[in-house]
């Protein structure tokens, strides 16, 4: 008698001790796991915070956190995780009645992108160890990483380009105040541009000349569309690191930028376009175009270059460079490209590609935009 | 017969801890790296498990023990040093640490039976077992038995997870152990009930004990085994509330057996008795003491009167009184104990660096006003009542499926009271927003 009122007791006590986890051992936690910062560069380490609050007092025996990661985002210890397509991270906290447990992670930037985490549970037993409780949670945090910047070196080719672009004589207008240099005294001269101290030197006339009135100012379109039937996005995320960190150098040297894309906001779905003066606005605005490139979500179909470029280049009556990055060279573009040129824009073609591909005949230029082709290598292969 | 004879061969010949590590699902020399709270045995022993493997053993240990009864039935004595029976733990132990050794597994053979033989030289000139056949009988069984159980161990090794049947199978033994028992003098009946009982609670609690530590070893296995949880933390959390049960129960245990709970319930029983009598007596307009016709009015020791005499509607009424004066006892002893603990608390915030790449800071928070167990300040005097009043009509809203915020004012409250339960509760709200807010 006495073994089985023994059994009983065992079993009434269990029974309450197992309804009191079920029904409160998830109640007043809170749970939340974000980034530490909202926008980060490349290659930055930040942290990733769990942060596990138990507001009652009942204690948990413990609690396990699992999160999933985007591959874009590595963990620095990676105890305790396991790759698939996401990373996937088990975490045991402490949660003793009225507590609070704080993790911080460190974690490596590795890829452009706008993130998030997709999924996050939390997990716990009773004391007995008998039963397992769990729960999902919607976390609100997202992290922004910046393209990757371009060293000034892989840079200069094209910096050097650009800069002979925008300060070629174009019109017959001079700016009284950028001197070019001293040469001799022709008739249609006039004598105010006589340099009398050049002259007496000389022996002879000589004149100043001055550089043309230009305002230094570049259209930068960005070219998403793929480049091969694989549907391949290397040279694309190429591209977008190139327009990033060109226009990062141009707002560095004052050139005033606006920038155009066929590109997708991963979120809203529209396209990418800022036409304000970055020049102007400074770090913020190339900042903000940091993140508008971040946004820029690959699987999304282009919209279409042509059309971008019809509108914002073609009807614009304006002398700017025209600066357009495609990796794309398909024969729409490049016709698009010859109308341009046909109605007197000023164009340059960047064309970023493996530096292992030879260049074929479908890649090569046609005669009219060969001048304004320049390819832009990428080391490796695609 | 040939592969049998090969896999024999492999087993002997094979490194016993790698078998041991292999069977359990681990690395071999696993356990080296192994952050475990025996890790200086580890270079000798196979830690891992050794906990849940030594209480295993214990479990059958008792089972052995409660099985000597049942040989001694077959007996001329009976009762033949009970608890000398026990000292069968010291070849457990060796038995345990024999089949766990870094060593070839065809060394352990050699070390069991020289554990074996050890064991009966320790009987035979320490105790007084081997004077008589019986007792030589019985002791020899309880060894024999446990040698067995080794050497299946050895030859099945076990999974790092408990297995409940062993001790299931354990279970069922002791309480089958009752059926012959039953038939023995009254005398020793009574005695071997009582060390039946004893071994199923011990069985019990070893039971619970591996459980709790196999469960969280092996069910946690790999966050047990990081570098960078809390685990020493996390671990003790579950010492504790293994201390904890076994504690209690133990404690239970202890009063059950010291307390004199039949004397100390017919003196409170005599005493129940006198108070309803008076109680009784005050109403009654006869003015007779006895209207409850209570037989008893000597204490208990002087009155030899069956508890089968006292009116049985004022045995349940007692029984009821004890049943909640003790729950009441017990959670004030819950309480003090949570609290006692509560200021052991190392301090409020630790912050640890457990590896370069991970921080963790654990820390105290204070408790929310109202969420601390304790009931809400609700007022005193004809204030607390109305509060009260319009508290509980509100929850019963919220039950019936009312859209309450804290934020609503109190009309606003009774309107969703109202279109919830039907109900009009615009008395009580004018009454209550007289009271909180004057």
């Amino acid at each position: 008698m006495t073994i089985i009122v023994f059994i009983i007791l065992i079993g009434i006590l269990t029974t309450i001790e197992l309804r009191i986890y079920m029904k409160h051992a998830l109640r007043k936690l809170d749970i939340d796991v974000h980034f530490s910062q909202e926008v980060a560069n490349f290659g930055d380490t930040i942290d990733v915070v769990e942060i596990a609050q138990n507001n009652k007092r009942l204690p948990l025996p413990f609690l396990i956190l699992k999160f999933e990661t985007p591959l874009a985002i590595k963990f620095l210890d990676m105890t305790n995780v396991t790759i698939t397509d996401n990373f996937y991270r088990e975490d045991m906290l402490t949660m003793g009645a009225h507590s609070r447990h704080t993790r911080k992670i460190k974690v490596n930037c590795q890829a452009r992108g706008f993130y998030t985490f997709p999924r996050v549970n939390a997990s716990t037993s009773d004391l007995l160890l008998i039963k397992k409780m769990g729960k999902d949670f919607t976390p609100n945090s997202s992290i922004t990483i910046l393209p990757k910047i371009i060293s000034n070196k892989e840079l200069q080719p094209l910096m050097s380009v650009t800069f002979s672009e925008t300060t070629a004589r174009r019109t017959l207008l001079t700016d009284p105040f950028s001197f070019a240099g001293i040469r001799e005294y022709q008739p249609t001269d006039p004598m105010r541009s006589i340099n009398w101290t050049a002259s007496a030197k000389a022996g002879d006339f000589m004149v100043n000349t001055n550089t043309s009135t230009s305002d230094r100012h570049i259209n930068l379109f960005l070219n998403l569309d793929f480049y091969n039937t694989k549907k391949s996005d290397a040279l694309l995320e190429k591209s977008i690191s190139l327009a990033y960190s060109y226009m990062m150098e141009l707002c560095n040297q004052g050139i005033s930028v606006s920038f155009f894309s066929n590109g997708k906001d991963i979120v809203s779905g529209s396209p990418v376009s800022d036409m304000s003066d970055s020049a102007s606005s400074g770090s913020t605005s190339i900042g903000q175009r940091g993140i508008e490139l971040a946004r820029i979500d690959l699987k999304k179909p282009a919209s279409s270059m042509t059309e971008l470029l019809e509108e914002y280049c073609l009807k614009n009556f304006s002398d700017n460079l025209n600066v357009i990055i495609s990796a794309n060279y398909d024969e729409k573009f490049r016709a698009s490209l010859s109308k341009l040129i046909t109605n007197g824009k000023r164009i340059l073609w960047i064309m970023p590609c493996s530096n292992s591909d030879k260049l074929s005949s479908k890649m090569e230029p046609e005669a009219d935009i060969a001048p304004y082709f320049h390819r832009w290598e990428v080391v490796g292969r695609d | 017969m040939i592969k049998k004879l090969k896999r024999l061969k492999e087993l002997l010949f094979a490194i016993n801890a790698d078998r041991i590590v292999t069977s359990l699902g681990g690395e071999i020399d696993a356990d080296n790296k192994n952050p475990s709270p025996l890790k200086s045995l580890s270079r000798i022993l196979v830690t891992r498990g050794l906990l849940v493997d030594l209480l295993s053993s214990l479990i059958f240990m008792m089972t052995s023990v409660s099985l000597s009864v049942l040989v001694e039935l077959y007996t001329p004595q009976k009762d033949i040093l009970y608890n000398l029976r026990y000292s069968v733990v010291i070849l457990v132990v060796l038995f345990l640490i024999a089949r766990r050794l870094r060593v070839y597994t065809l060394a352990v053979f050699p070390l069991h039976i020289l554990s074996f033989a050890g064991y009966l030289i320790f009987l035979s000139t320490a105790t007084p077992v081997f004077s008589s056949a019986s007792s030589i009988v019985v002791f020899v069984t309880v060894a024999v038995l446990n040698f067995a159980y080794s050497i299946i161990c050895i030859a099945r090794p076990r999974t790092g997870k408990l297995k409940t049947d062993g001790a299931l199978l354990s279970l069922v033994t002791n309480i089958l152990l009752f059926i012959p028992v039953y038939y023995l003098d009254e005398g020793i009946r009574v005695l071997y009930y009582d060390r039946l009982f004893f071994n199923i609670y011990g069985i019990f609690i070893l039971f619970f004990i591996a459980r709790q530590i196999s469960e969280f070893e092996d069910g946690y296995y790999h966050s047990m085994r990081s570098s960078i949880m809390p685990i020493s933390r996390i671990r003790n959390q579950n010492y504790k509330t293994i201390i904890f049960v076994v504690g209690g129960s133990l404690l239970a245990m202890v009063m059950l057996v010291l307390v004199p709970i039949n004397f100390l319930k017919k003196y409170l029983l005599y005493y129940f008795q006198r108070f309803m009598e008076w109680l009784f007596s005050h109403f009654s307009s006869t003015g007779n003491k006895q209207v409850l016709g209570l037989m008893h009015d000597l204490p208990p020791e002087l009155e030899e009167a069956e508890e089968g005499e006292v009116p049985a509607y004022l045995n349940s009424l007692f029984y009821v009184v004890i049943a909640v004066v003790v729950i009441a006892f017990v959670i004030m002893i819950i309480r003090f104990i949570i609290d006692a603990t509560k200021n052991l608390n190392r301090g409020n915030e630790s912050n640890t660096q457990l590896s370069e790449f991970v921080t963790d800071t654990i820390e105290k928070v204070n408790a929310e006003s109202g969420s601390n167990g304790r009931r809400n300040n609700f007022g005193k005097g004809h204030e607390r009542a109305v509060r009260k009043k319009f508290y509980a009509a509100v929850k019963r809203g919220i039950h019936k499926g009312a859209n309450i915020n804290r934020s609503d004012s109190p009309w606003e409250m009774a309107s969703a009271v109202k279109s919830a339960t039907g109900k009009s509760i615009d008395e009580l709200t004018q009454e209550y927003e007289e009271v909180r807010y004057r």
